[in-house]
Parts: structure tokens; sequence; C-alpha cells
């Protein structure tokens, strides 16, 4: 936090923008009440590499591009190729099994449909850098950490 | 096709899934000796009222369901329901970790 | 000792089905990884964070960290589903920026209003506030002090602001950002049905043969509720989708009737549907005989402007806005007769054939139906006239508190129910739907409270709009803000917001986890602990009240509101602060601080800390004494109690998933006013609509009226502005999760390409949203999720550094007070 503070007021030096205090780190140095120009709209990532998951249940996102797909009444496009039935000619990754378990526990031959809209919980990622660092720990890590320190 | 998903080389997987099997009392014993007996299946806890957690290894996803599937049809079971299911490369679970002093590990030895 | 990753793999999928199951693992299990118990991983449930919806979630900690979130499995609500949000929820505690220390504007050692924010300890935090707010007491009286709160503070957060203001400085100058949300869904409540919230709830889901979605994007902004209409619809083809809205968008994915309508022309929509119930005889007469009254709305009654505004100029009614006269079928039927569906296709450029479609939905005895809406509703200048116009729909043909029959108002925060209208957060309101109006509810807060007669004052309080407008004309001098970013949410920042925050005559206080753009205009920043760093309590939109614990110490020096509340008013005595008269009558009152008058008082520091879990931390009772969150807890459910809104003993919470309250005799209550499920529906009745003296609801006759800002010729196009699926409303949480991040970094303008290629513009170009108002840098996008008609934009407003409501208009409805962000006029040209 200091040390964004510091980066940010040598900013505004450099700038003579700041006449207020920079604390808004999602705005970087900007004024409130300036603009600057909008970032370039970044590319989705498509290199198909799986990423690790911070815990056992988190919704895994989407290492390709997923651009125009069609997830409706009609079609799902995303399980044209990972459905259990296509996976083979596909070679995509098969849904979770969990998927097949409906709202009641039961154990369904297909995808349940409350899980049909598959982008309510998977996202395909931009090309983009975080804004603010996360200092979160999993439990791998903080496992890691606890026989490093032994 | 357009947008198809690239194809990645496949490697040797493994899928672990963690169930929770209800069961009617009655039936208890019988279906934990069906399910002991399943490739791929531990069954890690179970208590009087009939609910067991079982955890499911197999290659591939298709085999974690056939073995849900055989579960589910077996007598007096009233359900079974995923909770968490996993996948990475056989490669990379095998990967040791060093383990700190005192802890104790007793899993899989079954 | 080696261990694979396999045997970590196992061993937490294991936990996780234990932890579902509510079965231990045996010893040798629990040992999988760990032989010590700080090692293991805690599970526990909470609410989620973020929207109304209140899915539970099962949250691991470890080493008093956050290490896990997943979808709660026994939770009713969500049965184990999170959205991508919820997925993450852990992440949004870790943020790098968190707030660890009070920084106050300072220059030379001193508070300067343009100083630079320095570290400051609590104590000059207070020493400074309880100055600038004791010397403006002094000088203008309590109705120049202010708080801003939210749909996001706990319910006893709430509360104890709530008593602060108006019993403590007694002012009712408090409001929640509820009132940007949620306000015309109560009045419109208030209004029908004379009691605040749902009377149904969401079992109606998988009940309805037919769901009207009016103005609602409820894929995005509700997704697991969209999780079960979507299992309801692709279970059983029988049952039909219709989705009104604006702009085409995800939740068209699901429709069988889409319908894109012509902004404000949801109000023809409605009275053409109410029209063809009637023309074709398909009213539920027997129904409405017995349980609906009609009349008729006053109109003509502005857009909340200020004074001076033409349009308040021109309205002949604005004074009297929520006013009407009492009318007969015959009347009403008369009175929609012009609103054919022809008319309203050729009004709202929707097709007849969709438009028929959809009233068939509504007029088909044997279909039923949950109408759906949210801010498309709501955040409208007639947002309580379309509330009130959707009940008229279920009143007509009696489709209402049974399973399936549901006019359902979707809310938007955590608690915006469970705080903000249950507890009454707003400047008008008292806890249980009383009001401060009424001498008779202000006596009986004042009982339960255990103050004089006579401290709640009557006079109701500024609304939030109105706080920014008394905040630019230094008419409000002290303000505190609280778990919410205001100067991003509100309306017209350039004109109303940002100039009320610098004032120089104004000091303002802001409670946060992180900086924000509202920390960033606030004078004094307090550091805050949020979601399980407290012991809470949220209720979400179908009455479920929901608990959880605090499962995680805050950084640094954060302390919950809650804390920051009660460490407050501690710095003032009762002489300072209340009325001589009161005083020399009630002398026992004299000489003590707030703290012990409001919190001290004999029911909230009823519970002793022997009844504080020892599994989790308190941080507020440890520093205070006594079980805080019971105590207020307690008192504050003794206003609902055989009151409709009846609350259960609080350790039921901590044991539950929630409860649906009236919570009558241990049992929660599905569906309000019909006998069987309602405990206080009279035996023999059937169906009571006990809010109103009579048991009937009101059928209101209201027509159209254009908005308060159209395009023209210069301004020549629409702007709505929203949500984002995998951002919560200003983004201060889930910009700081790098794959929510990452999913959806920067705000865009969704625009029809048509109207770019006429201004030039190809998708990625940099563009300029100008308003009368103001204008933001943004970039075009022609093909995303949204889909606007020609001559609409949607811009999002979770982009801190994009901030659309530069652009927008502080016209609120009259009668709610809340503002419509989703209509007024701007130009686009390349930047």
């Amino acid at each position: 936090m200091k040390k964004l503070l510091a980066l940010f007021s040598l900013l505004a030096v450099f700038t003579l923008a700041a006449a207020e205090p920079q604390v808004a780190n999602l705005r970087g140095p900007l004024d409130l009440t300036e603009e600057e120009e909008a970032p370039r709209m970044a590319r989705e990532v498509n290199d198909d590499i799986r990423t690790d998951r911070d815990y056992p249940m988190a919704a895994p996102t989407i290492p390709h591009k997923i651009d125009g797909y069609q997830i409706d009444l009609k079609a799902n496009k995303c399980l044209s190729c990972h459905n259990r039935q296509r996976v083979e000619e596909s070679q995509a990754v098969m849904v979770s099994v969990t998927h097949f378990m409906n709202r009641d526990g039961n154990f369904l031959a297909d995808v349940s449909p409350n899980r049909y809209f598959c982008t309510q919980c998977h996202a395909s990622q931009l090309d983009v850098d975080p804004l603010i660092d996360n200092d979160f720990v999993s439990m791998d890590e903080l496992f890691d950490r606890a026989a490093e320190s032994h | 096709m357009k947008n198809a998903v690239k194809v990645t080389p496949r490697q040797e997987e493994e899928h672990i899934v963690s169930v929770i099997v209800h069961v009617l009392p009655e039936h208890r014993l019988s279906v934990i000796q069906g399910m002991a007996q399943l490739t791929g299946v531990e069954i890690v806890a179970d208590d009087a009222q009939g609910k067991s957690v079982l955890l499911i290894s197999a290659p591939t996803a298709r085999e974690v369901m056939v073995q849900i599937e055989i579960i589910q049809a077996m007598d007096g079971v009233l359900s079974a329901a995923m909770i968490a299911h996993h996948t990475e490369s056989a490669d990379s679970l095998n990967e040791t970790i060093e383990t700190p002093e005192g802890l104790t590990v007793q899993v899989a030895e079954q | 000792m080696k261990l694979t990753r396999r045997d970590v793999v196992k061993a937490q999928a294991a936990a996780a089905a234990a932890s579902v199951a509510g079965i231990s693992l045996p010893t040798q299990a629990t040992n999988l990884i760990a032989s010590s118990e700080d090692n293991r991983i805690q599970w526990d449930k909470a609410p989620c964070r973020f929207c109304g919806t209140g899915c539970s979630v099962s949250v691991g900690t470890k080493k008093g960290k956050v290490v896990a979130t997943h979808g709660d499995q026994l939770a009713p609500v969500n049965r184990g589903l999170n959205c991508i949000k919820g997925y993450f929820l852990a992440k949004i505690l870790y943020g790098r920026d968190r707030l660890t220390q009070p920084m106050l504007r300072k220059r030379n050692g001193k508070y300067d209003k343009n100083g630079e924010f320095t570290p400051v300890s609590w104590d000059e935090a207070f020493d400074i506030m309880a100055e600038k707010w004791k010397a403006t007491l002094k000088a203008k009286g309590p109705d120049a002090l202010g708080m801003f709160g939210s749909g996001q503070w706990t319910v006893w957060e709430g509360y104890a602001a709530s008593k602060l203001m108006k019993a403590g400085f007694r002012t009712n100058n408090i409001e929640p950002n509820a009132r940007h949300c949620m306000a015309s869904a109560v009045a419109g409540f208030i209004r029908t049905f004379g009691i605040d919230e749902p009377m149904g709830c969401y079992d109606d889901l998988e009940h309805a043969d037919a769901f009207v979605l009016w103005g609602s994007n409820m894929a995005e902004m509700h997704p697991i509720l969209w999780t079960r209409l979507t299992d309801r619809r692709l279970s059983y083809p029988h049952v039909k989708v219709a989705v009104l809205s604006t702009f085409e968008h995800r939740s068209f994915d699901l429709a069988d009737i889409p319908m894109v309508f012509k902004p404000q022309t949801d109000l023809i929509i409605a009275n053409a549907i109410a029209n063809y119930i009637i023309q074709n005889n398909k009213v539920n007469t027997d129904f409405v005989r017995q349980h609906v009254n009609f009349r008729k709305g006053m109109t003509d009654i502005g857009y909340g402007l200020r004074p001076e505004h033409p349009l308040e100029q021109k309205a002949k009614n604005a004074a009297k806005a929520g006013a009407s006269e009492g009318i007969d079928f015959d009347t009403y039927a008369a009175y929609v007769a012009d609103y054919t569906l022809e008319y309203a296709a050729q009004e709202s450029g929707v097709p007849l054939n969709r438009l028929q479609e959809l009233a068939e939905l509504y007029a088909d005895p044997n279909r039923k139906v949950m109408s759906l809406w949210t801010m498309g509703v709501n955040q409208h200048t007639r947002g309580v006239w379309m509330n009130n116009l959707i009940y008229n729909l279920h009143l007509l043909t009696g489709k209402i508190s049974e399973p399936g029959n549901s006019p359902f108002s979707l809310t938007g925060q955590p608690s915006a129910c469970g705080t903000a209208r249950e507890v009454g957060t707003f400047a008008h309101r008292l806890p249980a739907d009383l009001v401060v109006a009424n001498e008779k509810h202000r006596r009986f807060a004042e009982d339960i409270w255990r103050i004089p007669e006579g401290i709640i004052p009557g006079k109701v309080g500024a609304h939030a709009v109105l706080h920014n407008r008394l905040l630019k004309d230094g008419d409000m001098n002290c303000y505190w803000v609280q778990v919410n970013n205001n100067m991003q949410a509100a309306p017209n920042m350039n004109e109303e917001t940002y100039p009320g925050y610098r004032n120089p005559d104004n000091f303002i206080v802001v409670s946060d986890a992180y900086p924000t753009v509202t920390c960033e205009a606030a004078d004094l920043i307090l550091p805050t602990a949020m979601w399980v760093e407290k012991e809470g309590a949220y209720g979400n939109a179908e009455r479920r009240t929901q608990f959880w614990y605090q499962l995680t110490q805050a950084p640094g020096e954060a302390k919950s509101d809650l804390w920051q509340l009660m460490e407050f008013s501690k710095r003032f005595l009762t002489d300072e602060v209340w009325p001589q008269d009161i005083l020399d009558a009630n002398p026992d009152y004299r000489g003590r601080t707030l703290f012990d008058v409001l919190y001290r008082n004999g029911n909230v520091d009823r519970f002793g800390m022997d009844e504080v879990n020892k599994d989790y931390g308190n941080h507020e009772s440890e520093d205070f004494g006594f079980y805080v969150q019971k105590g207020l807890f307690e008192e504050y459910a003794q206003f609902g109690r055989d009151h409709g809104h009846d609350l259960a003993p609080f350790e039921r919470y901590h044991e539950t998933r929630g409860l649906r309250w009236p919570v009558v005799n241990g049992k929660e209550t599905q569906w309000r006013y019909r006998e069987g499920y309602d405990p206080y529906v009279e035996p023999g009745r059937g169906v009571q609509f006990y809010g109103k003296p009579d048991g009937r609801a009101i059928i209101f006759a209201l027509p159209y009226e254009p908005p308060a800002e159209s395009p023209d010729d210069e301004y020549d196009l629409w702007l709505s502005t929203g949500r984002v699926l995998e951002h919560w409303h200003s983004g201060s949480m889930t910009q700081r999760v790098p794959e929510l991040y990452k999913a959806v970094p920067d705000a865009l303008c969704y625009m029809h390409p048509e109207d770019a290629r006429e201004r030039g513009l190809r998708r990625g170009d940099e563009i300029k949203v100008t308003s009368r108002r103001g204008e933001i840098r943004t970039r075009v996008e022609t093909r995303g999720r949204n889909k606007p008609p020609k001559g609409l934009v949607f811009v999002p407003w979770f982009d801190a550094s994009q901030l659309i409501n530069k652009c927008t208009l502080d016209a609120i409805d009259p009668i709610s007070k809340q503002t419509d962000f989703k209509k007024c006029a701007v130009k686009i040209a390349k930047a």
C-alpha cells in the first residue's frame, strides 16, 4: 500500500496533474475529475493451457477464445466439444462429473439443465495484467510453507 | 469448424471424485461391502444413519461415472452425490511433497 | 515423511464431502495430511458477500486465513452452486491494497481539506470526527449531519447506525444505497400491499409455468436464480420464458418470447396486458371481488430534480406524487381501455404477436406465472408505478401468493432486504415497516430502545440524492459513508456528487476495506473489516435471514463498521446532543454517553461474553465486553415479533442455512397472505393482504408519462447503465480478484454496429460518451454479450477508471426518490 502510494505520488510529480492525493488505485494516478485514454481492448487468451485452480471446487477459467460462442435454447457450443459423448472426438476436457447431478442430488445421463449456461461460472481470460496484486494463499501454498519452515 | 477447441495432447490423467452416499440403514452393511469391491473406490467414512463418504479414482471421467451408476443401482441406495471433482495428470499427482516433521499420512494405503 | 500431491488432493476432496455430509472423518482420515490441529481446514457456512440472491457458501479457513470457498450443498438457495464471483469469494479479502489504518488528510501535521492522506491512530481519527460533528451540531443542529450506508451492512450494523443517527444525533438523515436500488420496489409494495417484501419465495422458480423478466438480466445479475429458472425451462418443455428489456442481453439466450422495447414504454405494455385480460374476460372476478380495491394515482408528478429545474416548475403535482383516490373496477377498466396491444406495439416497437403471447401468459388461467424484475423497473422515474402495474396483472388474475404464481421483486444487494428495508435504515423508516412520521411508531421505538419520549425526530430526513445536493449546497456538513462507493455509484457525479465531497465547508468520512474513488474524495478514511472478518447477518430477497461467524481477522487495525459506530458514540454526552427540556424531564439520562444510552441500555448489553461461541473470534464483543451482535439482534427482533415480521431466536440462525420470516412457532413462511401457508391469515379468509386494514390489495390506475430526458438532435442516443456478471457493483472487491479482472478488465460501450458505422467507428475504437453533464472515454464494442438496438448504448458502471455516472442524470422517481440510471441522452464521437 505504502509502496503504491509512493509510486503514485512520484507519477504525480511527473504529470503535474494531481492536486488531490491519489488513493483510488483502480484509477491509477488520475484525478477523479479527469479522463485518460481508455485501455485498448485486449485479446482473449487462447493457449489452451489449463491453469491451476486455487482450491478443488473453484470453477476453472477457460483457456481458449469463446468469442461468438452460441449458448442458447437452440445450441450449446461449449458442450459440442466438452460433453461426455463428444470428448473422444474433440479431445477436449470433459465437463466435471459434478455437472451431471441435478439440484435434487440425482445423477442424470446428460449435463444437468441447471448447469447449461457455462459462462455463469466459467470465463475466458483476456491478456492483461491484474491492476492490483492479490495476496490470497491457497492451501497448497500454505502447506508448502509449513513444510519449508521445518 | 470456426473457433474449434484446439486439441491438447492427451496425458495420462487421473480423476479424483468425492461422493456422499445415502443408504437405507438396513442396507448399510451390504452396500458398504459392495462398494468396497469396486475398483478405485475407497470408503473414507460412514455413519450409523447410512451416510458414507467415498473417494473414487479413475483414469477417465467416464469410469468414475460408471462406478457411481453401479453404486446408485445397489439395493437400498437413496442417492450418491458428487461433491468435489479434481482432474490432473497422473505424473503431477505422483510428485512428492516434503512433509513437515510430525505430520503423518495414512491415506490410500488400505 | 513423503506425501504425494495425490494424497493432498484426496484429503481435500474427502474433507469437503465430509463437511457437507455432516459426518466427521475418523481420526485416521482426518490425519490424511496433517496431525496437528492447526493444519486442519475448518469449514463454516456464510452467505455470499455479493448479490441479493443470498447463496450460502462453505468457507474453508486454515491458520487464520480463508483458503477456499465453494457452494454450500446444504443451502436451499443454491444447493452447492456458485456463480463465477462466488467461486472466487476467498480472494476478495486479499487485494494487496487493503486499508489497514485510518488516514486523514493533513498538512503540516494538522487536518487540512487539501492535505495528503496521512496514517493516524483510531483515537486521532475519532477526535477530529467528534470535533467536526460537535461544531456542526452547535452551529447548525442535527440536520447538518448525514450518514450513507448500504444494503451490505450486516443487520446489526444497520440497526446500530440507525439508532446512532435517529436516537443519538436526532436526525433522520440516514440513508442506504438501497435508495438507488430498491426504493421503488419498497414503495410499490407499501402502496399495493401495505407491507414490504415479496409474498412468494425462490421455490416459485420450481413451480411456475411461465417466467416474465421485466427489464431484468437475471442471467448476469442473479446467476444462481437463473440456474434454477433454466433448470425449470429446460426440464419442462411447456414452460415459457418472456424477456423484456431495452436491449438484448444474455437472458435472451433462454427467451421463448424475446422483446426489446423503447425506454419507458414498459408502462404502456403493462397497461396493455391488463386491458387484454379485461377485454378477454380473463379477470378472476371472485378473487378481485374479495381481495382487491381500485385506486387512481396522482399524475404529472415531475422527476425529483432540483426545484428550479424547468421540468419541476412544469409538473403540477410534484408535491403530492404519492396521492391516489378510490375508484371502482369499471372506472379502472375504462382507464386502461385505450391501452390496446396494437397501441403498445406501435409505441414500444415490440411486434404485436409477441405482446399477444406475453399477455396470454398472464391471461391463461391454467398457467402459473412468475414475474421477475430488478433495476430495469426500479431505476425508473416511474418505478413505483411500474411495480404497481406488475402487481395489477397478478391481482387481476389472482395469480399470487401460491407456489408458482408470484410477482417477485429481486434485490441487488446481499442485505437490501435484511438490513436496509427490514431494519429501516432509510430517512423515513424505523424497523419492521414503522415510519418516523407516525408518532405512535416513534413512541413504540423509543419504548423498545429505552430512551425518553420525543427523542426520535418526526421530520423525514433527506433522501440519498438530496444528501449530495445538500452537501454541495453546504447545508449538510458532516457526512459518514460506510460499506459503499457512492462517488462511483451516485448519478451526475460532476455536478452533484463530487462538488459536495470537496466542498471546503464539509468533512467527509469514508469507511471501506479498499481505497475506492469515494475514499479518494474523502477527508478521513477508516479501514474496515469485511464479510467473514466479523460476525454478521444478511437478509436476502426471499425474506431469508442468514448468519455467519467471524472466521478470520481483519488486516492491520481494520475494524468492522459496527465497532466504528459504537466506538464513535462514546465521544458524545447526551447533554451535548439531546434537548434540554427532554433531559430536564428525564434527569437520569444526563451526563451519559450515547454509547451508554444506545448500547448499554439493558437490552443490547444483556448477553455476556459467556454466550459468545468460543470457537470463533468476535472483535466487537471482545472490545465492548458483551455479546454485541446478539444484544442488538434480540432488541431489534422485538419490533417484528407478533407484527408479521417475526424472527427466530438468535442461535437458531447460526444452526440453519437461514429462515424466511415470519418465523412463527419455529416455522418459516414460504408464501405470505394465503391460508395454509401464512399463519397470519385469519382462518376462513383464504387470502388476506393483512398489510392493509381491510385485507385488500390495491390495483392502481396509472398512465404512461415520458422520461425526464430523451435523445434529441444533439444528444442522439439513449444511455443505459448497469452491471456485468463478473463484477459486483463498483468493482472494489471483484476488480482485485485476478480471474475476474482478467475476464472483464474494463468498461466498454456496447452499441449497435450501424450506430457505430454512422459515426465512423469500429469495434475497439476509443470514443467519448458525452451527456449534458459530463463525459468519459471508453471503447466501442459492437459484438459483445449485450446487443443494443439502434439508438441505445449500454455502459457498465463497475470501472473506476471510466466513471459513467459523470454522464447520468439525477432524475428520480418522485415517490420513491430512486434514481433512473437507465435513461438519459448522450452523444458519441471518436476520442
